[in-house]
């Protein structure tokens, strides 16, 4: 009996420490009170209405300056063919 | 069309304006919480893009076999400039709900990866308008057949194929809650486009008009 027990325990030697290797140093096993990684919802969605509104009012304010542009352009070009 | 412009920016402005309230008042979804109103920024703008894409397609249906129309020219010019705009508005806020949502910024899936060709459609027609040179106009309208041939691939990419994005079915089981906010954006966006649209229309003419007339003044 005591031969058999000591064949299990010299046999269990090489899987404790393969068990113990598989485990890399400075890993933790999942705790339920450790803090989580969260990403704050309020600055993405901030950027994302803010990116929108940039974005239209820059294209709003440059096709208004276009317009004004071709308009005093063509103004110009009509005013000199007159003369 | 030229009163309405200011109408339309208007009302597209109080609509705007009023618009943060009706989103702050909105209920957070159940699991994504507070980044999910970027849903109302989001659906719209990515409508319009759309509805951009479509009136440039049939514009450039128009100008292909219709004679080559200049009025269809314009109009297909116009609409895709707008689609790069709205697109662009589109593909920013999708990855920022992303991020949270789903914990990745992007994801090549069909609906974003289709998105995001059919945006770079409208690029590369843009661009072959500006560097093109002469005949760039029925080259340009032909990719715009292509952009408009893409939108129900898009559109049906969710139901199709397996991906991270909500499915088209989302929008019609919206409690009032949240649907009110999102077709009032909806209805507010459109408005934004419609006076735009007829700017840069009219920019475009303008152009035309002036090149017309510094050609007769050399000749």
């Amino acid at each position: 009996m005591k031969r058999v027990l000591l064949t299990c325990a010299l046999l269990a030697i090489p899987a404790l420490a393969a068990a113990q290797q598989a485990t890399p140093p400075g890993f933790k096993a999942f705790d339920d009170s450790a803090p989580r990684e969260t990403l704050p919802a309020a600055p993405l969605v901030f950027i994302a209405y803010s990116v929108a509104w940039v974005a239209l009012a820059f294209y709003a304010f440059t096709m208004w300056r276009k317009l004004g542009k071709v308009e005093q352009d063509l103004a110009e070009l009509r005013r000199g063919a007159k003369r | 069309m030229k009163r309405a412009v200011p109408v339309l920016l208007l009302v597209a402005a109080a609509m705007l304006a009023a618009s943060p309230f009706l989103i702050d008042a909105a209920p957070p979804e159940a699991t994504m919480g507070l980044v999910q109103k970027i849903f109302y920024v989001h659906l719209p703008s990515a409508m319009i893009f759309m509805v951009s894409s479509i009136i440039c397609g049939v514009a450039s249906a128009i100008y292909l076999m219709g004679g080559r129309s200049p009025k269809a020219d314009r109009v297909s010019v116009a609409a895709a400039e707008l689609a790069i705009v709205f697109g662009l508005i589109m593909l920013v806020t999708g990855p920022l709900w992303g991020r949270k949502a789903w914990g990745v910024w992007w994801v090549w899936d069909a609906r974003l990866t289709s998105s995001l060709v059919m945006w770079l459609l409208y690029w590369s027609f843009t661009l072959l308008r500006r560097f093109g040179g002469p005949g760039s106009e029925t080259l340009s309208a032909g990719v715009g057949l292509f952009g408009m041939a893409l939108v129900p691939f898009v559109y049906w990419s969710v139901n199709v194929w397996r991906t991270l994005h909500p499915m088209t079915s989302v929008v019609p089981r919206l409690p009032a809650s949240m649907g009110i906010p999102l077709w009032w954006d909806v209805v507010a966006f459109m408005c934004l486009f419609a006076a735009l649209f007829a700017l840069r229309t009219r920019v475009e003419k303008l152009r035309t008009d002036l090149d017309a007339a510094l050609a007769d003044a050399d000749v």
